[in-house]
């Protein structure tokens, strides 16, 4: 009792020390970068914090925590805008929320959207904080009570997602979450230091990192049919005249109408950033798994523009922000890679995380925790406030949009690791998504398989090496460990039920059975398998060599995915009646569920489809291309003039003031303000040359 | 009247081909000192913003500017990939060498060609280095309830120690301890970071760790040392730390020239613990002025009053120390530099995980056979026994080859079996 009243006193001085000006304005400043870069996509609150932190050094550390806090806040915000318009994540812990934004803005519907996002996100952003704020007296022995075995069965939770996440075609998700733990397996192994399918180049060393390989996979597809589609984003609704302002106060009442849903996901977003390594990237992900289990309707609505979609992914990552800082705090493991930065703001100011966060330097504690509600608040005025103009941009014609955002897309994707294969991860994941988005396989489970692929096998193997199998079967009373049977056994359900239930809606075995026939169907999905499981069989025969704790993993996915990519096959080639696995079942036989976005508009005559896709295609190497001989930045605006010129036909005035003003944009922020490493280019960096040259010519003429 | 202004064109581009000639003459001429004035220069750092080499590598660029004639201005580049041997690389072949990039990777790094590693495309002893901001001196840190005080215990208890991968400064000090020490450490590999491994220990999941450095835990856990939450039984380095006096030095159990001679190659790395350098290319005479300036910049209130704000710890040594260091090591006999490689890496006298498994032989008459001869079950001499019979497991019967389908019930054999289970031979009378 004494404690609870020396923690309200705490959080009250906490809050008169955050209501000093100076702090206020930092705070406000940091909410306004973290928005812009919330909207950018491939940047976010990882490169806030590293741009940020030098900045820091000379403020006090109230006002420092809130500079860095209001803009790690609030990235997750705005990144919705980017979301919802053209289907690109602004940051990855946004990708879930275009399965319903994206659609809802081809409806007409952006404003409701956004309405929506930003209330969800500040009320999960609340919620966070106030996990935050009550969970401080118990955060270090829950911690403590967290050892590997029970990080790998959070991990494997969050796994067990995939089975909502694939919607009706359960195998098909399956097989996909394998392609995405097997990518997450490339590079060095961590074990025994085995280069595993690195193809023998550096870059693959590390793994490939998560920006591009989300862009590639969710940004890319969505851009390339606006190309094929050639309408703008808002072609779906029959208003052309779009009023987002009222829009945007019915998003407002949605949120409200289904509080006990974000207040869910909220807490699902809160514990799941405490947890170290988990958080960031896949919050949003199992958020929406959730809701599509849980809310009624959801099978026949989520996908297509269904509000609740959205509330459930952005009420979930503004809210990790205040878990992540739990693991942070309490003992100086920072929850993500952001708080990893955070971490040096703490040695700076001389605080050191730990019991003393919770005692001597409460005060700390708790301003951070009303950093972090002020800025999810004055983040969700702010864009409230400007998104009107955000979503006329759904009105406007693709030749205009297009350009400006590959641009953006590439150098976004550039920031990954810095490194030129990121743009070749780019087109690679690009081309893997639009073939799946075509086909209807769902592609949340190859991220939710990227993501956590490493972090299941790191933790298996330290619970392997540690503990042998008593973590999992104990010989005594004492060695139970019941976080981790209770979570196995929710994940076990959790992957068993659709399928079981796929099983009754399909009349049991018998009427499958009778399902099949001889006569073989062959089309571009028989195409897709066969690729795959090609694929699936090089890196097979390619991790044979390794020794054994390299291969042991890699091989058991590897093979339990090459099993159902046939079964699944065989179910496509010789089931005909009914069939439930693609989705398009003739004449609607069964109702099925496909979470993630369609194909819209008219069907397309194949031939003009493939022209359309290959020109889009030259595109995206035309500027490989353009990028290789005269640098990445030059090429931003060669691109843009040719584009608006050629595709667009726009008028000369509007097409040089767009590309002047990207790359202008474009300079300041990625060669200033971030400093990126430029690849080398065959003829030179042309930006970099001028600068240079620039740069030159300013001492000889002014010093 | 086109004539006039084809001879006043073309008059104009002889004399601006003049200037230009002018102007890049001038520039050849230009003594180095002058060289910097106005350029801007690039502080490439391999690994991501936020971490150690990224603070001590953004905060001697803006200083060193100071201490360079002309001031030049520096700006920070995160140039990652492959734990920074990728900068190492591009440092040495690809980027411009004309003094104004300098650069840091990781302190292992120089070593990865020494030790025959086919990806690092430089030669380390080629490099011009400036400096390296901080020595590091290592410790071996165990939890107080872990039992694991004194060195001996470091032998005689098993510690489990946690490493956060291969190549890591955690697991390749554990592995050097086990093969040139002698010590009995069991190496839990894989967590994240160090200070997951912290965490790890601090809940009991494994006792300690090795390859902390000092610096970074008394900026990080100061406490657990004020209070005595962590022991410290060993320090790793050439020369005992001013703080860490009572507490034993890895050299006094390594006495076989050999084995010193490799540990002093595998701790080189520790002695140029923040390193700096330059491409083996650049021009003599602005290597000698970059040096000055680290130099300097070492000495320099500022930069000594930011980085104690920062908590980055300083004990510099000057690049020819450095370049002194890397000759001696390029000068060691290739019989030495493969001891050093095995050391680090070699797991056979680590107890990782996997417990020796033993072969035992039994006598008796096989009671059951299943799976055409998969599983066989055997009774005899007072004990019995099921066994897994796989494609290799050698089968005779009567003297003669056969496969497993051979094995009948109430055939008398004699069972080589490695563990519980797994037959390795089974031959019949």
């Amino acid at each position: 009792m004494e404690y609870m009243q020396f923690m309200l006193f705490a959080a009250g001085d906490a809050l008169i020390i955050m209501s000093d000006p100076m702090r206020l304005m930092f705070l406000f400043g940091g909410v306004i970068i973290g928005l812009i870069l919330g909207v950018i996509p491939g940047l976010g609150g990882l490169v806030g914090m590293a741009l940020l932190l030098p900045f820091t050094f000379d403020m006090d550390k109230f006002a420092a925590f809130a500079f860095l806090l209001g803009m790690g806040s609030v990235t997750t915000t705005s990144d919705t805008i980017p979301a919802v318009l053209f289907g690109v994540p602004g940051t990855t812990g946004s990708a879930a929320t275009i399965l319903d934004g994206h659609p809802m803005a081809r409806k007409g519907e952006a404003g409701r959207a956004f309405g929506a996002a930003y209330t969800a996100s500040m009320m999960g952003g609340l919620f966070g904080a106030l996990l935050l704020a009550v969970s401080i007296p118990i955060l270090r022995p829950v911690m403590l009570y967290l050892g590997s075995p029970e990080l790998l069965s959070f991990s494997v939770f969050g796994l067990s997602m995939v089975a909502v996440l694939s919607g009706s075609s359960p195998m098909r998700g399956v097989a996909a979450a394998c392609v995405g733990l097997l990518i997450a397996m490339v590079g060095s192994d961590p074990q025994t230091g085995t280069l595993r399918w690195t193809l023998d180049s550096l870059y693959l060393w590390d793994g490939l990192p998560i920006v591009p390989v989300t862009i590639g996979l969710f940004a890319l597809p969505e851009l390339a049919d606006m190309a094929i589609i050639r309408t703008s984003i808002a072609s779906d609704s029959e208003d052309a005249d779009v009023d987002t302002r009222s829009g945007q106060w019915q998003g407002v009442r949605d949120t409200f109408t289904h509080w006990w849903l974000v207040i869910r996901v909220a807490w699902l977003g809160a514990a799941l950033g405490a947890i170290p390594g988990l958080g960031a990237a896949i919050v949003d992900w199992v958020a929406y798994g959730h809701a599509a289990r849980t809310e009624p309707g959801a099978a026949e609505t989520f996908g297509k523009g269904d509000v609740r979609g959205v509330l459930a992914s952005e009420g979930a990552n503004n809210a990790k922000e205040g878990g992540a800082l739990v693991p942070t705090i309490a003992f100086g493991v920072p929850g993500s890679a952001s708080m990893a930065i955070l971490l040096g703001a703490f040695l700076i100011h001389g605080l050191i995380p730990g019991p003393d966060m919770l005692t001597k330097h409460l005060d700390v504690t708790y301003s951070m925790v009303w950093s972090v509600a002020i800025a999810n608040i004055l983040g969700a005025g702010l864009c409230f406030a400007f998104s009107n103009q955000f979503a006329k941009i759904a009105l406007l014609r693709y030749t205009i949009i297009m350009p400006l955002i590959l641009a953006v897309v590439f150098i976004g994707a550039f920031q990954g690791s810095r490194q030129w294969g990121d743009i070749y991860t780019l087109l690679v994941m690009g081309t893997v998504g639009w073939t799946m988005k075509r086909l209807q396989w769902p592609r949340p489970p190859v991220i939710l398989g990227f993501v956590l692929g490493d972090i299941v096998e790191r933790y298996l193997f330290i619970s392997v090496e540690r503990y042998g199998t008593e973590w999992l079967f104990p010989t005594s009373i004492e060695s139970i460990r019941y976080v981790v049977i209770f979570m196995f056994l929710l994940s076990g359900y959790g992957l068993m039920r659709p399928l079981i239930k796929e099983w009754r809606m399909a009349g049991g075995t018998i009427q499958i059975i009778k399902e099949f026939g001889i006569k073989p169907q062959i089309d571009m999905q028989t195409g897709f398998y066969v690729l795959a499981i090609g694929l699936f069989s090089w890196a097979m025969m390619e991790a044979e060599a390794w020794n054994h704790d390299a291969r042991i993993v890699p091989t058991i996915v590897g093979y339990f995915g090459l099993a159902i990519m046939g079964v699944s096959m065989i179910n496509h080639t010789f089931r005909t009646p009914g069939r439930y696995d693609d989705g398009s079942a003739e004449g609607q036989v069964r109702e099925s569920l496909h979470l993630d976005l369609t194909v819209r508009g008219p069907k397309m005559a194949p031939k003009l489809l493939a022209f359309r896709a290959g020109t889009f295609m030259l595109w995206l190497l035309a500027f490989l291309l353009s990028s290789a001989l005269v640098g990445i930045l030059f090429t931003v605006f060669l691109f843009v003039v040719a584009y608006m010129k050629i595709e667009g036909k726009e008028p000369w005035k509007l097409t040089l003031y767009c590309a002047f003003s990207l790359f202008a944009f474009a300079g300041i922020l990625f060669d200033e303000l971030l400093a990126l490493p430029w690849p080398q280019a065959a003829f030179g960096d042309f930006y970099v040359i001028a600068r240079e040259w620039g740069n030159a010519q300013y001492y000889v003429w002014f010093e | 009247m086109k004539r006039i202004i084809a001879y006043t064109g073309m008059g104009a581009l002889a004399m601006g081909a003049l200037a230009l000639a002018a102007a890049s003459g001038a520039a050849m001429a230009q003594s180095a000192k002058s060289f910097y004035k106005g350029k801007r220069m690039t502080m490439y750092i391999g690994y991501s913003a936020g971490g150690g080499y990224d603070r001590y590598g953004r905060t001697l660029g803006r200083h060193m500017g100071r201490h360079i004639p002309g001031n030049p201005r520096f700006t920070a580049k995160n140039y990652t990939g492959a734990g920074s041997m990728r900068l190492a690389n591009s440092l040495y072949n690809t980027i411009k060498q004309d003094g104004t990039n300098v650069a840091t990777f990781g302190r292992q790094v120089p070593l990865e060609h020494l030790t025959g590693n086919p990806k690092a495309k430089f030669n380390a002893n080629k490099f011009n280095w400036l400096g390296s901001i901080n020595q590091e001196t290592s410790t071996c840190a165990f939890w107080h309830t872990s039992g694991i005080k004194t060195v001996d215990d470091l032998f005689n208890k098993n510690p489990i120690v946690g490493g956060t991968g291969v190549g890591s400064g955690t697991d390749i000090q554990a592995m050097m301890l086990n093969n040139l020490m002698g010590t009995k450490l069991r190496l839990i590999s894989g967590y994240p970071g160090g200070v997951d491994i912290n965490l790890a220990m601090e809940r009991g999941e494994v006792h300690g760790r090795c390859a902390w450095s000092w610096s970074s835990v008394i900026a990080t856990r100061k406490k657990w040392v004020d209070e005595k939450k962590i022991v410290i039984p060993l320090q790793i380095a050439l020369f005992p730390h001013k703080d860490l006096m009572h507490v034993p030095l890895v050299t006094k159990y390594i006495t076989k020239k050999k084995d010193r001679q490799a540990l002093e190659l595998i701790l080189a790395g520790l002695v140029m613990g923040r390193p700096f350098a330059v491409g083996p290319k650049v021009p003599a005479d602005r290597v000698v002025i970059l040096q000055a300036a680290f130099d300097a910049t070492m000495k320099d209130k500022k930069f000594i009053a930011e980085a104690k704000k920062g908590r980055l710890p300083l004990n510099p040594v000057s690049g020819k120390g450095v370049q002194k260091l890397l000759a001696g090591l390029y000068a060691l006999p290739q019989e030495v530099i493969d001891h050093a490689r095995d050391a680090m890496s070699k797991t056979n006298n680590i107890t990782i995980t996997k417990a020796v498994v033993k072969t035992y032989v039994h006598k008796g008459k096989i009671t059951k056979i299943k799976r055409g001869g998969k599983r066989v079950s055997w009774k005899g001499g007072g004990a019995k026994g099921k066994l897994r019979v796989g494609g290799k497991t050698k089968i005779t019967v009567s003297g003669k080859k056969a496969k497993r389908k051979a094995l009948k019930k109430g055939m008398s054999c004699t069972f080589t079996v490695k563990g519980a289970q797994k037959a390795l031979k089974i031959s019949c009378g």
